[in-house]
């Protein structure tokens, strides 16, 4: 009987318990962010540099422990240095790297690659030929012989040639019909017109005026040691690494090269739209952008800050394009904006994935967010926001070893500073509300040049809200001007 | 060490009533820096310290995929990982878990697969708590209303139209996957049916979040530089008072495949150009031949210079479009999958070069300097799989639960790395002679519509 009745007795008791016990009746911290705790110190890896006696130059970026090292040989070869009438040498000359050498097929290569856990890549930007390699630490002495018959004994023929230019065209004639894909690349075109960086924006047509010679007299000229730096990542010093690389590569003979400074780029003449007509998109990738000339350490991370207000390079969610075109306005699925910094100049870009119906009015949302930051003072809680995304992205892009390895090799190829390394946070700090508006006044109040990319069936009635539309192939081809 | 003395050590006074910290020796730094433990409420805990950048990342896995899914609910898994990363919870809004790592310079992600789903965020390692506030909210309040079910269902069913009608192949690999894994949890599709997501109610995904979203059934990574005696206080102030539900049960036994060749033709509308898909049923991840078959993974189609990327592949004699495929590891039971696209004119000499290969194997020693470099590339694969603290958090987490799967813990996973790298080349000729054979495979011949 007793037993039977204890339960009864201690229910109340237990649901009391069970009440006080249960979770967020006496955790307040839940109901609140916890604060963070200090901004911890960067140590930053540290690198040194060193010079070979044939001119190519060594950076060591060191870091222990390393299983893997990272190793990038950055050419000042990329397509600003092809010929006018032959854009995409550059290209050419890079994919020519993984086409085996005078001594081993491209497979034999691809397997003496793998022998070291290694794996490769070569491609060509607007400034540089950007080799990659990374491969098990062991294994230096190894890499380092791989490069060297890659860059002395190159495989240059019309065999290798063919090979490459269907690579390319194969790649090419995929991302086509990628909307982002082809709206960036025909943005960087037009904003580059009659500037060396024009070349970049190479499309299929131009390969049919590759030949054999070209490349190897933009082989002879380019592919120098003292037109050359290599950037190696990892638990070795600079002494032992400029020694081992001097003895695979002091065979690299140089050459006299001209030193003529690009040109910086001039702004849009006026403000343009670009329409490509990729029938088969259901989205319409839209890229705003103006140039921007090599710029001060200030003014450059002050873009960044307002870039990051704008859009985000991966789009934020708090930013102001996204606020406003997706979630106010319902247009976007995606929205973001960057500046990016080459050798001679940059581009400003925002950019976004649109509703094809409402392709003219993101435009005008665009372009109108844009002046507004020439207009008035970001607000301080914008402006800290900004800081701290790139403040505390930072240090994640440099986690993996060939991030970090690239970052430097990016710094190298671009001519960028201590400021974008060990000043990167302090020179951050300093930006505020007048830098910023000052910067936006300078560079963007330019014209913009808009492109768009989408079906054109789906974005007529949109189109027709625009003064005046030049109209593009898939492939960047010019096919007339409409006035509306 | 005791638990009386870890206690003391790490400063915990009453905080985890389960506590096995495993040294995990030095071959590699990364074996050196990993411990875990469980709370009293069956949370694992993963602790992988790495003293470089000041960069953390935190990984929570939930032992909650489609495989999980009851006849007439899939798509669950999916549609509930959508409402974790956008729904909110009872002290996060919606969008908030986001927005708070993005703004600290971080970034975040999560990923359904058919036996796990994995949350993680990597940022400036100030913010741990921030990042554990986050997640263990989410944990024990996700915000399921019928608004935020039904916007996610929306979501799901337009994702399933957009990749049924532009994915090519998308079809032809679910009919694959039953043809493979012949009952309903490990063949149906992770991303459920157009019928059953409509059916789907806010009860079902309640019901799964309940069951499965518990500690018990959910392990946490942070990953990182970090203070360990300051993360496990965070961890216990976060996670300890958590109801740890109750273990659903696991209910997959270890299922040896049936021994019958099954060779199957289907059309394909989004086929660009015919395929072949071959599935050879291997052994359960517990048994001893499964490291063996990790490492026969790299001499098959791994890399440039693998046997199969090079026959089917090679620039000279090129017979196919594309070439994937590998290990297909669902809970405890796996299969190689070998998927080729060439031309018509082609296919069936591409069927035939994987056989011939198999041959080869099956018939002589691989040569040292060919398992070198398979080893060399496991090694490179492994480490580059571990490189980040974002790597570490998701490698570790999905370790956990395959290594569970198999009656292991993370305790055996630096022996089996060390076991991979022992693999001769006579346990090879009979691991290709056990599970390559015809009548273990599985094929399925794609025509273009």
């Amino acid at each position: 009987m007793r037993h039977r009745l204890l339960p009864v007795v201690l229910l109340p008791a237990v649901l009391l318990f069970a009440a006080a016990s249960a979770p967020g009746q006496d955790e307040r911290f839940r109901q609140k962010p916890p604060a963070p705790e200090p901004r911890p110190e960067i140590r930053l890896p540290r690198f040194e540099s060193s010079t070979i006696t044939n001119g190519l130059q060594v950076t060591v970026v060191f870091r222990d422990p390393a299983p893997i090292m990272s190793l990038f040989l950055i050419i000042s070869a990329g397509e600003h240095a092809s010929p006018d009438k032959i854009p995409g040498l550059a290209s050419l000359a890079s994919g020519i790297f993984g086409q085996g050498t005078q001594l081993r097929s491209a497979a034999e290569i691809e397997e003496n690659i793998e022998r070291i856990g290694g794996s490769f890549s070569a491609t060509a930007d607007r400034d540089v030929i950007l080799l990659s390699f990374h491969f098990l630490e062991e294994y230096l002495d190894q890499a380092l012989e791989l490069v060297a018959e890659m860059v002395l004994l190159p495989r240059i023929s019309d065999r290798e040639m063919k090979i490459v230019q269907s690579m390319i065209s194969a790649a090419m004639s995929s991302q086509e019909r990628n909307p982002v894909f082809a709206a960036n690349r025909l943005l960087g075109g037009q904003l580059f017109r009659g500037h060396p960086y024009e070349k970049y924006a190479f499309g299929r047509a131009a390969m049919r005026t590759w030949t054999v010679r070209d490349l190897q007299d933009f082989w002879d000229r380019n592919i120098r040691p003292n037109n050359a730096q290599i950037v190696l990542a990892g638990a070795v010093n600079i002494n032992l690494a400029t020694r081992k690389i001097s003895h695979a590569l002091s065979t690299w003979t140089p050459r006299e090269m001209a030193r003529t400074p690009l040109p910086p780029p001039r702004p849009p003449e006026r403000d343009r739209i670009c329409f490509i007509d990729l029938p088969q998109a259901g989205q319409c990738a839209i890229w705003a952008g103006t140039v921007l000339p090599p710029l001060a350490s200030a003014e450059r991370f002050s873009l960044m800050a307002l870039s990051q207000i704008l859009g985000g390079s991966f789009g934020s969610i708090n930013s102001r394009l996204f606020l406003n075109l997706r979630e106010k306005q319902g247009y976007a699925w995606d929205t973001g904006c960057q500046s990016e910094f080459f050798r001679a100049g940059g581009i400003f870009s925002v950019r976004a994935l649109v509703r094809p119906e409402y392709t003219a009015a993101s435009v005008r949302e665009m372009i109108s967010e844009i002046r507004l930051l020439t207009r008035e003072p970001a607000p301080s809680q914008e402006i800290d926001e900004a800081k701290s995304i790139l403040l505390g992205g930072f240090p994640l892009q440099l986690d993996r070893i060939d991030d970090l390895a690239g970052y430097v090799a990016s710094m190298k190829a671009t001519g960028a500073g201590d400021e974008i390394w060990s000043r990167f946070a302090e020179n951050l700090i300093a930006i505020d509300a007048a830098r910023i508006l000052q910067t936006a006044q300078k560079f963007l109040t330019q014209p913009m040049v808009v492109v768009i990319a989408g079906s054109r069936e789906l974005c007529r009635a949109a189109l027709a809200e625009f003064e005046e539309v030049e109209y593009f192939d898939a492939r960047g081809q010019y096919i007339e001007t409409i006035k509306n | 060490m005791n638990l009386r003395e870890a206690r003391r050590r790490t400063g915990l006074a009453a905080a985890a009533v389960v506590l096995m910290s495993v040294s995990l020796g030095a071959q590699t730094t990364f074996f050196a820096g990993l411990s875990h433990y469980t709370l009293k409420n069956g949370l694992t805990v993963i602790l992988h310290e790495n003293q470089d950048l000041p960069v953390v990342a935190v990984a929570v896995g939930y032992n909650a995929g489609s495989i999980h899914e009851a006849p007439g609910k899939s798509g669950v898994a999916y549609l509930l990982q959508k409402l974790m990363m956008f729904a909110g919870s009872a002290n996060v809004s919606r969008l908030r878990h986001i927005s708070d790592i993005t703004r600290v310079g971080g970034s975040l992600n999560a990923e359904v697969l058919e036996d796990q789903t994995l949350y993680f965020q990597t940022f400036p390692s100030n913010h741990l708590a921030l990042a554990l506030w986050l997640e263990s909210d989410r944990m024990r309040s996700l915000d399921l209303t019928e608004e935020h079910f039904e916007n996610a269902r929306a979501v799901l069913l337009e994702e399933l139209r957009k990749r049924k009608t532009s994915e090519p192949y998308l079809m032809s690999l679910q009919a694959f996957d039953q043809l493979l894994y012949s009952d309903y949890p490990f063949g149906h599709s992770l991303l459920g049916t157009e019928e059953d997501i409509r059916h789907l109610t806010l009860a079902d995904v309640r019901a799964f979040y309940d069951t499965r979203y518990v500690p018990q059934n959910a392990v946490l990574c942070i990953s990182g530089r970090f203070d360990r005696t300051a993360a496990r206080d965070l961890v216990s102030r976060y996670f300890e008072s958590l109801p740890g539900g109750k273990a659903p049960a696991t209910a997959f036994e270890t299922r040896l495949f049936a021994k019958v060749e099954v060779t199957r033709t289907v059309e394909d509308a989004l086929a660009s150009a015919p395929a072949v898909f071959l599935g050879f049923r291997l052994a359960p991840s517990g048994s001893t031949d499964f490291p063996i078959l990790s490492l026969l993974d790299y001499i098959l189609m791994r890399g440039r210079s693998a046997r199969l990327t090079r026959r089917l592949l090679n620039r000279d004699a090129k017979i196919a479009f594309q070439l994937s495929g590998g290990i297909d590891l669902r809970y405890n039971r796996s299969v190689y999958k070998i998927l080729i696209t060439a031309s018509q004119s082609q296919i069936q000499a591409c069927q035939e070069a994987v056989f011939s290969e198999i041959a080869k194997l099956k018939r002589s020693f691989l040569s040292p300097a060919e398992l070198a470099k398979a080893k060399a590339l496991y090694r490179q694969d492994y480490l580059n799989r571990t490189s980040t603290a974002r790597d570490r958090a998701i490698f570790l987490v999905q370790s956990f639960w395959a290594l569970q799967a198999a009656g292991r813990t993370l305790a055996d996973l630096q022996a089996e790395y060390e076991t991979i790298l022992k693999v001769t080349p006579q346990d090879l000729v009979g691991i290709v002679s056990r599970y390559f054979t015809i009548e273990n495979c599985v094929v399925l011949q794609v025509r273009m519509r």
